[in-house]
């Protein structure tokens, strides 16, 4: 077995040996979806031909992947604290397979987290097609492995777990307000419209709208190019990252 | 060539004041070889630099130049803790480019010789800290090392897992034609070696066999502890005159070629003064002496 491989089993092993993340990783969301579709069902103009169901079911899915990413991140500071990532880094394995495992396992569990919720639309009378749905998973597996990226290039940085939260709390978490997930950006206000187009995340709920038939924002060239840019940079940024020494 | 040579090697860390490592020579090839030094004393950013995972700033590693029959046991288990013993050693195996197959292999040889049979199943988060350490040792020895590297790898143990970690090494040193570098600040930690390296403030002060390194100090040394909160002067004075080649420190001195009319003699009571066989910590003192008020000034 090589060292990409190995790893990768052994990130799985680690997150499969630990279900309560897994089930936090999707019970949050669908908490959030479910009372924020109930709540702003009766009051919310989203100026979209869609239920608030069907209209936060993207943004929700992000948030299961941002969740999970989260996971991931905070069990690269733990191997740090734990020195398996030292030990790691000391073997002949290639850096780059180190990081390459750590995003293909967590982006592998947060795009399966993601799309149990893309499989609620039909559920919430939003009807999707097979190749409509492997599309909508295609761009979450990017939506996984840039914010997976991004997570690694900020744990990096961070020596403790609860230094993490902040991050978490003053840069991911307010990623996300801003792309669109529980508002449609074209009827917000201009400042916010403007922020959340520079968003990178908010392109990507437009590719998996565009995927899923669901009144999308933009252009789809442009949502699916933002996107899938969006995750090369996050692997890369990641992947840069790790090579770098500090253990 | 050696398994281990540096030539001249200095290290810095931003903000520290002096240079962590000071132009260190070294080199060692099938032996075990003792990085004795308290906290501070650079054997730890020697290791970081042996390893590869501190940049010299000046100097060279001449070896090891290749990460391949390299191993390091840390001060902290490097083990998962969710995986098995078993699983945390083939995955050491794969992280070394074994194959599986040559991987089962070498667990078969290390599980019996380590004792770690019975616990290959036990995933390493249930293992009592003498069992994981022993893991973390058959984790390192997966990659069939020439040069193992161990920092501080007793810390944290009681008495009774510490002796059999020792052992442990020391039936795998019988085996197999291992380099052994040992980082500890316990002198009977670095007893057991064939050869140990004093290190203080990143410099290296003396090296040679735990005989060699006593040897200055003669059969009897005496070693004179003052009490923090008395006047040393007095103490200072008498030793002036009984012992003139005594080394001092803050907390005390140490004199060779002591004898018991030492202790008779002292006249404080606020001195301690023991008389006994020298130690590798008696000799610690003594090469590093000349140091210690640099070391004491800096802290």
């Amino acid at each position: 077995m090589n060292a990409f491989a190995a790893l990768f089993k052994r990130d799985l092993l680690r997150q499969i040996r630990q279900p309560t993340r897994i089930v936090a990783a999707i019970a949050t969301p669908a908490m959030i979806w479910i009372f924020f579709a109930a709540g702003f069902a009766g009051s919310a103009n989203l100026g979209v031909d869609a239920s608030m169901h069907a209209f936060l079911v993207p943004g929700i899915a992000s948030m299961t992947v941002l969740f999970a990413s989260i996971f991931g991140a905070i069990s690269l500071i733990q191997d740090r604290q734990d020195g398996f990532l030292r030990a790691a880094l000391v073997s002949p394995a290639p850096r780059s397979a180190i990081a390459a495992a750590k995003i293909a396992a967590a982006g592998l569990l947060a795009t399966a987290q993601g799309a149990v919720v893309l499989l609620m639309l039909p559920a919430v009378g939003h009807p999707v097609t097979p190749l409509g749905l492997l599309a909508a998973i295609g761009a979450l597996a990017c939506v996984s492995a840039a914010l997976i990226g991004l997570g690694l290039t900020l744990a990096w940085r961070v020596d403790s777990t609860q230094g993490y939260h902040g991050v978490m709390n003053t840069v991911l978490m307010p990623m996300w307000l801003l792309s669109g997930a529980v508002f449609p950006v074209d009827t917000a206000s201009a400042w916010l419209s403007y922020l959340a187009r520079a968003n990178p995340l908010t392109w990507c709920h437009d590719a998996m709208r565009h995927a899923l038939g669901m009144h999308p924002q933009s252009n789809a060239a442009v949502a699916w190019t933002v996107t899938i840019a969006f995750a090369l940079a996050g692997v890369i940024a990641g992947s840069a990252t790790i090579g770098r020494n500090r253990t | 060539m050696p398994a281990v040579e540096l030539r001249e090697v200095s290290a810095t860390y931003p903000g520290l004041g002096r240079p962590a490592l000071d132009g260190i020579s070294l080199s060692a090839d099938r032996e075990m070889v003792a990085l004795l030094g308290p906290n501070g004393s650079g054997k730890s950013t020697l290791m970081r630099v042996l390893v590869g995972l501190h940049r010299p700033s000046a100097g060279r590693v001449v070896t090891p130049t290749d990460r391949k029959r390299l191993a390091v046991v840390f001060q902290t288990p490097a083990v998962d803790d969710l995986l098995t013993v078993r699983e945390n050693l083939l995955l050491a195996g794969a992280l070394h480019g074994h194959s599986t197959r040559a991987a089962r292999e070498r667990l078969g040889t290390l599980a019996p010789r380590l004792n770690l049979a019975e616990i290959m199943a036990t995933r390493c988060g249930r293992l009592s800290g003498g069992q994981k350490r022993r893991a973390d040792l058959a984790r390192a020895l997966m990659a069939r090392p020439s040069l193992l590297i161990l920092d501080e790898p007793t810390t944290g143990l009681d008495i009774d897992a510490r002796a059999q970690f020792w052992r442990t090494l020391d039936a795998v040193r019988a085996e197999e034609q291992l380099t052994v570098l040992v980082a500890t600040h316990l002198a009977e930690e670095a007893e057991r070696c064939d050869r140990a390296v004093l290190l203080k403030l990143g410099r290296l002060v003396a090296q040679g066999t735990p005989d060699a390194l006593r040897e200055p100090l003669g059969q009897c040394v005496a070693r004179v502890d003052l009490r923090p909160d008395r006047d040393p002067a007095p103490v200072r004075a008498w030793l002036d005159t009984a012992a003139p080649n005594a080394r001092w420190w803050s907390a005390g001195a140490i004199v060779p070629n002591a004898d018991a009319s030492l202790v008779e003699s002292c006249p404080v009571d606020h001195a301690t003064v023991r008389v006994s066989a020298p130690t590798l910590e008696d000799a610690y003192l003594w090469h590093t002496a000349d140091i210690h008020a640099e070391a004491e000034a800096f802290a």
